[in-house]
């Protein structure tokens, strides 16, 4: 059983920044997260009109794991986990969903904006977009947990439940944004670097 | 007729966040779901509250929704036959 596990692709997108293993991306600034996440979708020529239809914290999701799948479109579903976690939950869409339902006489909630209320729908749009069916979970914590993180993600790995995993931590808040996401494998290929606690500390930071 | 209709193709362009097709050139007789806009079971209960929010008309029935949301053109005649 192996018990050393690799980042095969990493990307962080964070309140004007891109990265994408390890060089920096020059994108269009916007002030308004939703702008700037479709601004990738087209400038990127991604053909999937659900995308319109997604919260910003499935936008910002689905973009990311864009970035880090190019290059791995051979890998078996079946066989690839997504673990994500974030801060905030859902906040910003539940607070979207409680404003249409303040008002008794103005009572028109919207159900596709309810049914991004449950973060894990973000691994369900990743998951129907990849083809993906292997292990999910997505937890929430106050802060970017990377001693647990790292060792589910390496459970998972090296007790054969999956052969590839997409992990990170993915938080939306109001027009703050910041997004970590990498595709862990067994392995020695793509980025090839050492996942553990040390050496996701220093990519997130 | 060709108003409300219009009014129709804009209004579920922007409900149903439609930023890939322009209002214009939602084919007023084409089915909605399945081959036509390709919508899924929660864009059904988008237009149901967009029928009652906007339009002032609930729908009866299941069985009449099955033939409400046909088409943009289904629609419009049920909301002409029962906007008070």
């Amino acid at each position: 059983m192996s018990s050393t596990n690799y980042i095969q692709s990493y990307c962080q997108i964070k309140n004007g920044t891109f990265i994408l293993n390890g060089k920096s991306i020059p994108f269009l600034k916007s002030d308004s997260i939703n702008d700037l996440l479709k601004s990738i979708y087209v400038e990127q020529e991604i053909d999937y009109p659900k995308f319109y239809k997604m919260d910003d914290l499935c936008k910002l999701g689905f973009i990311a794991a864009e970035f880090v799948l190019k290059g791995f479109s051979t890998i078996q579903g079946e066989r690839t986990a997504i673990i994500l976690a974030n801060a905030s939950s859902t906040l910003k869409t539940d607070l979207k969903h409680q404003n249409s339902i303040e008002d008794n006489n103005n009572y028109f909630p919207s159900p596709s904006t309810f049914v991004y209320t449950l973060p894990n729908i973000t691994i369900g749009e990743i998951a129907i977009r990849h083809k993906f069916k292997g292990e999910n979970t997505f937890f929430v914590s106050e802060q970017y947990d990377t001693s647990f993180m790292c060792q589910y993600i390496n459970s998972i790995l090296n007790n054969n439940r999956a052969d590839f995993v997409l992990t990170g931590w993915i938080e939306v808040l109001q027009e703050d944004y910041n997004c970590f996401i990498s595709l862990v494998g067994k392995e020695k290929t793509g980025f090839s670097t050492l996942f553990n606690k040390e050496t996701i500390d220093i990519l997130y930071k | 007729m060709e108003d409300l209709v219009l009014d129709l193709k804009k209004n579920i362009k922007s409900t149903l966040n439609l930023e890939h097709i322009e209002a214009e050139q939602i084919d007023t007789l084409a089915p909605l779901f399945g081959n036509g806009l390709g919508l899924d079971s929660i864009d059904a209960l988008e237009l149901i509250v967009l029928l009652e929010k906007k339009y002032g008309v609930k729908i009866k029935s299941a069985e009449d929704g099955k033939h409400v949301f046909h088409s943009v053109k289904s629609m419009a005649d049920y909301i002409i036959a029962n906007k008070k």
